[in-house]
């Protein structure tokens, strides 16, 4: 096992010397090009996107679907929105107050923004979506409405939000809080309106997705294309037959797995950044005998990230040490060598904790995630290694929800948490009553340093408190943070302009064809 | 007339059992509808605020009963997670499956059966080998393959074709025709394979008969005896197993319409029990249903038409 680990790995690291050198080449070649076309972008030609799954409802306070968010990030806006890096910037509020004690928020409206319809957008519009989401009725996806106490115009273009307490995630959720014309309404599930930079034009079920540029958008010089659609195709491999026979131009979130046939292609580009995704292996602490800490903190030390990367996600990852992704850097904390990879170490911990023979153990996977099933069977061979018998169990994603998630009936499992912009809704699940706290930790310190983190604004202190969050985790070994893994856009190499952002969207805004 | 009924009352029994079963299956499987649409960032308020929305939290027989009632007046419910009607969704799809089977059927029986039928008329030639040797290739290729190969050739080489995805009929027919070739030669190459090999088996037997020595004696020309005659005499089967495969066909077919981005009925089932979609999956199990016992009564008058000794009481 060991010989066959390292010869794994030498291999799999030299593909990624190659790799690098190719890329490296390629950024050489293409630079002077790229200065060129950077500099004008053109405008026009209709570009198509592949995505894998078939959207929910286009009524944007009801969908719940990644699917339907990665497109309706153009149709809809909210009061704020976020830049690539997750900070938080003015969308359809062009500025806004917020008072000392963390609970008054007041904004000031953008002026001559119009919604797809062509109506102006008013205070009255922000005041109607927002009441919406209130309502018990329609908001159910957003939850933190609950807080809010009172909602008041102060003139044409002002509104006052009072929450019951301070909540400082409150920015970046409000984020999702889409405005809308109450006249749309009615018809909103399938004929969304909105004031982002693309109006709907189409929505063929099973098929396709389809936009056009909104000629009154109210950001100058964008967008620059004249339709995008959204092609749905459910199958990988048919995904990338079409980027190479032109009928697709963009793949976003391609499998690692295929990575290797966009770099072989000379008509295609591969482009990277982060994911904002939490792999982890979860550990049931109320399982014996995980309430042992130094059992956990033995698989830890059992469990090779490197090679996991490599052999899992073909090297497109980051390495973790708690539960936060690099993509987050305001707030994270680098803890991925809390535990470095120590295989002796590891046994020695099992047989001080009394278990020199090891012990069985069964690993669930969600059947439907390759990379987490693909990691499963490394970490397994992994911790056979220092003698505990792990067997892998495959679970169906239906069933891992409700047995394993929701009723905690599991010994150890692979999943990823998808990103937040705020670190208190990254790090609130791991608080004692949490109700989706699944790992089943319970720690005094940890729930009061969420708590206080929810009334502070001072980035400082936030900072802190959020850092020292995550070295608990690791301390305490609550789970094995593997890596995030990196988003990957395949894209034919006339298409410019993409970005990427710690949030499950594609924003077409900026998105240009060369020629 | 009697006949008529006796079908009629099958076809009934057969709807109630299979949506029996589709029900009682989704109540015995681990899973929770509301739970899979929100998905890991689930709050507990806002799953049981969506569990009553969707009327998820009533009991089982109650869900039943309001299930059972709204079919008998043709009212299948809304789609839990697309929250359409669900006969509206069926009926979006069906031009898709429908144009599938039907093509797929078209080949399987255009080529299947002159190809069965001369390699039956010249047992042990080249042409014979030539067709068990290439049927048989037919039967092991897994179709998933086949359709990425032929993606492959026809849609990225030759660029002759489009790459899997589907225009409808009433935007351009031919383009749809287009669109559903590539997927329904993947689905037919099997179906042509077993269709060739039992038109050939099955005229072999006919051509032994009594019947055709007596033909070739009175002196018949023998295209006319081994066509006409034989082959006639010899499609009992192959009608049998081909209205078999267009039965499976009507129930979509969930591995070609993944690799071609079809929307069919094979996807919205499969994407309806991945989310536990209840009344889409029944409404799906209940078309599947219809189909497969209305397509048993077309075999059995096409029967009638291939042999009039045929009656049925």
């Amino acid at each position: 096992m060991r010989d066959r680990q390292r010869s794994l790995a030498r291999r799999l690291l030299s593909r990624k010397y190659w790799r690098l050198v190719a890329m490296v080449c390629c950024l050489l070649l293409s630079s002077h090009g790229f200065g060129l076309a950077a500099a004008t972008p053109q405008s026009g030609g209709h570009l198509v996107v592949a995505v894998p799954l078939e959207p929910d409802t286009f009524d944007p306070h009801k969908a719940v679907a990644a699917a339907t968010k990665e497109i309706d990030f153009n149709i809809y806006q909210g009061l704020i929105s976020y830049d690539t890096d997750g900070g938080i910037i003015p969308c359809l509020a062009e500025s806004w107050d917020i008072s000392e004690d963390g609970t008054v928020y007041t904004f000031k409206l953008r002026k001559g923004v119009r919604f797809h319809n062509g109506r102006k957008l008013t205070l009255d519009d922000v005041r109607f979506s927002l009441e919406r989401i209130r309502d018990d009725a329609t908001g159910y996806p957003l939850t933190w409405h609950k807080n809010i106490s009172e909602l008041a115009m102060l003139d044409d273009s002002r509104i006052r939000i009072t929450l019951k307490e301070p909540y400082a995630p409150f920015l970046s959720e409000l984020a999702d809080a889409a405005i809308i014309p109450e006249e749309a309404v009615a018809t909103i599930a399938t004929q969304p309106v909105g004031t982002g930079p693309f109006k709907f034009v189409e929505w063929m079920t099973g098929q396709h997705v389809k936009l056009a540029r909104f000629d009154e958008y109210w950001e100058k010089g964008v967008p620059y294309l004249d339709l995008v659609t959204f092609k749905i195709i459910p199958d990988p491999s048919t995904a990338m037959l079409n980027l190479k026979a032109g009928a697709v131009h963009a793949i976003p979130r391609l499998s690692p797995d295929v990575a290797w046939e966009v770099e072989a292609a000379h008509d295609l580009k591969l482009l990277q950044g982060p994911m904002n995704l939490v792999q982890l292996m979860a550990i049931n602490l109320d399982r014996e005998p995980f309430t042992d800490v130094r059992l956990r903190q033995a698989i830890n030390y059992a469990i090779d990230k490197d090679l996991l990367i490599e052999g899992a996600a073909w090297g497109f990852g980051s390495k973790i040490g708690s539960n936060m992704s690099p993509g987050m850097d305001t707030y994270y904390a680098d803890l991925s060598e809390h535990y470095p990879y120590d295989p002796v170490k590891a046994r020695t911990l099992l047989a001080t904790a009394g278990y020199p023979e090891g012990f069985p153990v069964t690993l669930s996977l969600p059947a439907a995630y390759d990379l987490h099933v693909k990691t499963g069977e490394m970490v397994a061979a992994m911790l056979q290694d220092v003698g505990i018998q792990a067997k892998i169990e495959l679970v169906e994603w239906g069933t891992w929800l409700d047995r394993i998630y929701a009723k905690r009936d599991y010994e150890l499992t692979i999943v990823g948490f998808t990103g937040k912009l705020d670190p208190h809704t990254v790090l609130n699940r791991y608080t004692s009553d949490y109700a989706r706290n699944f790992s089943n930790f319970r720690h005094k310190e940890y729930d009061n340093l969420i708590e206080e983190g929810l009334k502070i604004t001072d980035l400082a202190q936030r900072q802190a408190i959020y850092r020292r969050c995550q070295e608990i985790l690791a301390e305490e070994a609550v789970a094995v943070y593997i890596m995030d893994p990196n988003d990957l856009v395949a894209m034919r190499n006339e298409v410019s302009g993409w970005r990427f952002y710690p949030k499950y969207v594609d924003d077409i805004r900026y998105v240009y064809f060369e020629k | 007339m009697q006949y008529l009924w006796r079908r009629i009352g099958a076809l009934l029994v057969t709807l109630i059992i299979a949506c029996t079963i589709t029900f009682a299956v989704f109540y015995i499987i681990p899973g929770d509808p509301a739970l899979l649409m929100v998905g890991t960032e689930a709050d507990p308020d806002v799953l049981v605020s969506l569990r009553r929305e969707l009327g998820l939290d009533e009991p089982w027989h109650v869900q039943y009963w309001q299930w059972l009632k709204g079919i008998a007046t043709g009212d299948l419910g809304n789609s839990i997670r697309l929250q359409r009607p669900v006969v509206e969704l069926i009926l979006e799809r069906l031009p898709v499956t429908l144009g599938l089977a039907v093509l797929a059927m078209i080949l399987t029986v255009l080529i299947g059966v002159p190809a069965g039928a001369y390699a039956a008329a010249h047992r042990g030639g080249v042409a014979d080998y030539l067709t068990i040797f290439i049927s048989q290739i037919g039967l092991a290729i897994p179709h998933f393959l086949l359709g990425i190969l032929l993606l492959l050739l026809f849609s990225v080489r030759w660029q002759i074709l489009p790459p899997g995805g589907f225009v409808p009929w009433s935007i351009n027919p031919w383009q749809a025709l287009l669109s559903l070739f590539l997927p329904a030669l993947a689905l037919a190459s099997h179906r042509i394979a077993l269709v060739t090999r039992i038109t050939r088996a099955t005229m072999l037997d006919a051509l032994n008969k009594d019947y055709i020595r007596t033909g070739l004696s009175k002196g018949l020309p023998k295209q006319v005896i081994i066509y006409k005659h034989a082959l006639k005499n010899s499609l009992i089967p192959v009608v049998t197993v081909a209205s078999m495969h267009f039965a499976g066909l009507l129930a979509g077919s969930i591995v070609a319409e993944e690799v071609f981005a079809l929307p069919g009925l094979g996807r919205l089932l499969l994407q309806a029990i991945g989310y536990r979609d209840l009344p889409l999956v029944q409404g799906v199990a209940l078309f599947v249903a219809l189909a497969v016992v209305l397509t048993s009564f077309g075999t059995d008058v096409l029967y009638l038409a291939l042999d009039p000794r045929i009656r049925y009481e």
